[in-house]
């Protein structure tokens, strides 16, 4: 499990943690049914005070994304495709903001914008972009 | 900053000012008694007699002036720890020479100044001749010995030791056989400036190593102890307890210091006594000498073995009291081994022909047991004495405030001066004797209500501070009343009463044996733990 | 807040109004403070803030000319050995006698300490490569603050206070003090005390931050609740400005014309509605590393409205 710690942007690091783990599992890159690291090693690998790893953990638990067993351990839940797919969601919501704040700042209406994602998508990856537009419609 | 000279005179005024500034005094203090004094002892019965004598003692504290002088020049720190060149003037743009031959001329001048200050205006008003050029060239010959000794920059710091014994044994050998035999001043004169190009190349070899970074290095002696290093081990089992540790502690790090300069001292003094002639109870008195050195030197040291090595002490989780406890018990295993040294020199009298007899003699004329308190006193009283004089003067170390130190050192050295005045005074006028015999119990009786009130204090502090229970500072108590009781009652019976008189006798030792100085102790080093 | 008992038996560390003097300098100025058991407490100030002056007089090394101090419910000036056993200590200037071998320094350690585990000390000494019969003044700075760390940690102290652990030492000592923390706060119930010029250190393993200016202190709590009461504004005003505008909350402004930023302290709210009054509209806000707020906060010592600009 790779996650980066930066305490120069002013998100809190349990944040961080929280948000890194959702990603990764979102991602795919954490299976359902993965244990998490326990809170002692990772808090020792990130260098983060242990009662921040463990506050993470708790807000993971709480978003369901992770369950706490009963024989001490952290696992991914099983039933975190809903959650994935809104997470996933919310991820690219926030890179799509970015991008319509800087189009809107260039003087790049929404439409013309829309037909630049259309367009550059068939352009890199023709097969697969055109599988999901049909899947969309 | 202008010139490399006055950053040389400023590091050293910074660093020795209060020793310039008593020294300074002292010189204008000697040099009016001494224009003074010559009026004075005529008008005295006898006096012109004493001049030339008195004249001389004037002058014997200039020996510390010009040994505080060549210290100046040639150390860097004020404690004497710190040897070597002045690291900070490595980086100034200035030739090496430059840096080197500067404090070497203006020290030799500093020096120079003093003599000619002592030789015209204390020792020449005073009726002794003394020459005037030669000392001045021998002054600067061992000042720049001492500079080389200082700045070469050595691996092994002991090894300055070494070179410096072997060179000060030299140069003080061609003092003596100047002065002995009156060598022709210009010859003289010739001789020691020869020195000094000599220790002039030594200096700029070690200055010129030290500013690049270079060190003479032994590298038998580090292959030694490394292999020492290899081979000792750190003891396996753990302390038995946290006083043990403690006592481990101060031991090591403080305890050797009295034991090494007695170490470095007898064998001089076993020279000595080889060489004197007398061989009846005579050299008793060299003998009582070294018994009683380790005692004077204990005065001197004590204070360095108060260091409490805070803060890493202090934030052990031990009393003060314990921590004081384990400094006079580290005080008594230094006072020991302070003896081992002497006790390898003693049996060298013993071998001495008519010694032994001569103190049988003496022995059979006392009795016997007044021989056998005198053997048995002669064996644990240099000890206890030597351990008395480190435990009364650990108490300002362990304060922790230099200031406090320089301030007993000036006092002590005004008070030393004064001394001398009174000392000469009372010698020439025998009313003042007379006077002075009539005001003793009064003055001694002042000086017991002082030292009483001062005990009250710090008993008073002790507990209030919660630093001893009531049992302990009762027990001191209780221990010093013995300690008084046994010395006066072995006073009256050893000493004469047409000698002095009693009750002087045993004010002497209640005023001789110290209380607040010992029991204060905790006193002083939680003054220092907790600031 | 401080309890009403005192001292309460959930702080390991309670200040009530201590005040220090050096001579004419002030060096701590009416200090309270409260460190709950469990945590990693940081002090960060600028140097001469009185950090390690305040440190000292949790060990008792000075006593306080006003107020009391109690750590573990015992005042360290009248019951030292109390607190000391019970406190690990690592000083900045790491004064370990250094004529002593590593080995001769732990065997002297542990003559004080019944709870010290010589398991777990030869296992720090390999972990930090220690070599035990070098003598502590032959070791760099960083195996001296090894060595030090060393025999505070094997006693396995109910409280440690790392008086700038980090300070001047190279990325992997910092790394092996950071992780010496994390693990003792890990073990339950110990809490630690440290004070850093490092924000990112300090910001990573904190639960709470106190702030030390000139002797006195400027806010202690949580380190969440420090930086939700912080944030970083963009204003835009209607009018040019030729100076910062007066906002109450604001610590310092950059910027001109008709944008100004500001770091303010004080709830988000609040700072908004004293905004619009001024005039100006809430056009950006981010959060604040621990840096910024510090920067903030200590950095500008002359006051905003004060300053003049041409």
């Amino acid at each position: 499990m790779q996650i980066h710690i930066s305490s120069h942007d002013g998100v809190p690091i349990y944040l961080q943690i929280v948000n890194q783990v959702k990603y990764l599992v979102a991602s795919g890159r954490l299976a359902a049914g993965e244990e998490l690291p326990p809170i002692r090693t990772l808090a020792e690998r990130l260098l983060v005070n242990p009662n921040t790893v463990a506050r993470a953990y708790r807000e993971l638990e709480l978003a369901g994304i992770v369950t706490k067993r009963r024989t001490a351990g952290t696992y991914v839940s099983d039933t975190t495709s809903p959650l994935a797919r809104r997470e996933r969601m919310k991820i690219v919501t926030e890179r799509v903001d970015a991008l319509l704040a800087e189009a809107r700042q260039m003087n790049i209406d929404t439409d013309t914008l829309i037909e630049l994602i259309h367009e550059r998508s068939e352009a890199m990856q023709p097969a697969e972009a055109g599988a999901s537009r049909s899947k969309e419609k | 900053m202008t010139t490399p000279v006055q950053a040389v005179f400023w590091q050293i005024w910074h660093g020795w000012r209060w020793g310039l500034v008593i020294g300074g005094a002292y010189l204008l203090a000697a040099a009016v008694t001494a224009h003074l004094l010559p009026d004075f002892l005529r008008r005295t019965p006898q006096g012109e007699a004493f001049l030339p004598n008195t004249g001389t003692e004037l002058a014997l504290p200039c020996i510390c002036l010009v040994i505080h002088l060549a210290a100046a020049f040639s150390l860097t720190g004020a404690d004497l720890k710190e040897r070597g060149y002045w690291k900070t003037m490595f980086v100034l743009p200035v030739r090496t020479r430059t840096l080197v031959a500067w404090p070497m001329i203006w020290g030799s001048l500093a020096l120079g100044c003093v003599w000619l200050v002592v030789a015209l205006f204390v020792m020449r008003p005073t009726g002794n001749a003394v020459p005037l050029v030669w000392p001045i060239a021998a002054l600067a010959a061992g000042l720049t010995l001492c500079q080389a000794l200082s700045w070469m920059p050595l691996a092994q710091h002991w090894l300055s030791i070494v070179f410096a014994i072997p060179s000060a044994l030299l140069l003080g050998m061609i003092v003596a056989v100047v002065a002995v035999f009156e060598v022709p001043e210009p010859i003289a004169t010739a001789t020691f400036l020869a020195i000094l190009p000599l220790t002039y190349v030594a200096c700029l070899r070690g200055v010129a190593a030290a500013r690049r970074g270079d060190a003479f290095d032994w590298r038998q002696w580090n292959r030694l102890l490394a292999w020492a290093a290899a081979w000792r081990k750190a003891a396996e089992h753990p302390f038995h307890s946290a006083g043990r540790a403690q006592l481990w502690f101060e031991c090591r790090a403080f305890a050797w210091l009295l034991p090494l300069c007695m170490a470095m001292l007898v064998p001089f003094i076993a020279i000595a006594v080889l060489l004197e002639p007398g061989s009846d109870l005579a050299s008793s008195r060299p003998l009582a000498m070294l018994l009683l050195l380790p005692v004077g030197l204990a005065a001197m040291v004590g204070y360095q073995l108060g260091n409490a090595s805070f803060p890493f002490v202090a934030t052990r989780p031990v009393s003060t009291a314990a921590l004081v406890r384990s400094k006079f018990v580290m005080a008594l295993v230094s006072a020991l081994a302070a003896y081992i040294p002497v006790l390898l020199v003693v049996p060298l009298f013993f071998v001495r022909p008519g010694f032994f007899d001569s103190t049988l003699q003496a022995a059979r004329a006392a009795g016997m047991p007044k021989t056998a308190l005198v053997l048995l006193l002669a064996v644990v009283l240099p000890v206890l004495l030597t351990w008395k004089g480190l435990a009364e003067s650990l108490w300002m170390g362990l304060t922790g405030r230099a200031w406090l130190e320089k301030a007993f050192a000036f006092g002590f050295a005004t008070l030393f001066g004064c001394g001398i005045l009174f000392g000469l005074w009372v010698t020439f006028y025998p009313q003042v004797q007379a006077l002075l015999w009539s005001l003793a119990p009064w003055l001694l009786g002042l000086l017991l209500v002082v030292k009483m009130i001062l005990a009250i204090w710090v008993l008073s502090s002790l507990v209030r501070w919660r630093l001893v229970r009531i049992t302990t500072a009762g027990l001191a108590i209780g221990v010093w009343s013995l300690v008084v009781v046994v010395l006066c009652l072995i006073c009256v019976w050893l000493i004469p009463p047409q000698l002095i008189s009693t009750s002087i006798m045993l004010a002497g030792v209640v005023l001789g044996i110290p209380f607040s100085r010992i029991a204060g102790a905790p006193l002083a080093l939680a003054w220092n733990r907790h600031r | 807040m401080l309890a009403n008992s005192f001292p309460s038996p959930d702080h390991v560390i309670e200040l009530r109004g201590v005040t220090r003097r050096f001579g004419a300098k002030r060096a701590l100025d009416n200090v309270s403070l409260a460190v709950p058991r469990g945590i990693v407490f940081g002090l960060v100030g600028a140097n001469g803030a009185g950090k390690t002056t305040l440190i000292r007089h949790f060990l008792g090394l000075l006593k306080a000319q006003a107020g009391t101090v109690r750590v573990l419910g015992l005042d360290p000036v009248q019951d030292p050995v109390g607190v000391l056993s019970r406190v690990g200590y690592l000083s900045e200037e790491g004064d370990l006698p250094g004529w002593m071998r590593v080995d001769e320094l732990m065997r002297y350690m542990r003559a004080f300490y019944p709870t010290w585990d010589e398991a777990y000390a030869q296992d720090l000494r390999r972990q930090f490569a220690l070599d035990p019969a070098a003598k502590v003044k032959t070791l760099s700075k960083g195996q001296k603050a090894r060595a030090g760390l060393l025999v505070a940690l094997a006693y396995r102290p109910e409280l440690l206070l790392l008086d700038e652990p980090s300070s001047g030492l190279d990325p992997i000592v910092r790394r092996d003090i950071l992780g010496a923390i994390v693990r003792t706060i890990a073990d339950e119930g110990r809490t630690v005390l440290f004070s850093s010029h490092l924000l990112d250190e300090v910001e990573r393993i904190s639960d709470h931050v106190a702030m030390l200016k000139g002797g006195r202190m400027l806010f202690a709590g949580e380190l969440d609740e420090i930086k939700q009461s912080h944030h970083r504004l963009t204003l835009r005003f209607e009018n040019e400005l030729r100076q910062p505008p007066a906002l109450g909350g604001a610590l310092s402004w950059e910027g001109r014309g008709r944008e100004w930023t500001a770091v303010a302290s004080g709830r988000l709210e609040a700072l908004t509605l004293a905004a619009s009054a001024a005039g100006a509209e809430v056009v950006e806000q981010n959060a604040l590393s621990l840096d910024e707020i510090f920067l903030a906060q200590v950095g500008s010592p002359s006051a905003p409205a004060e300053e003049v600009l041409p």
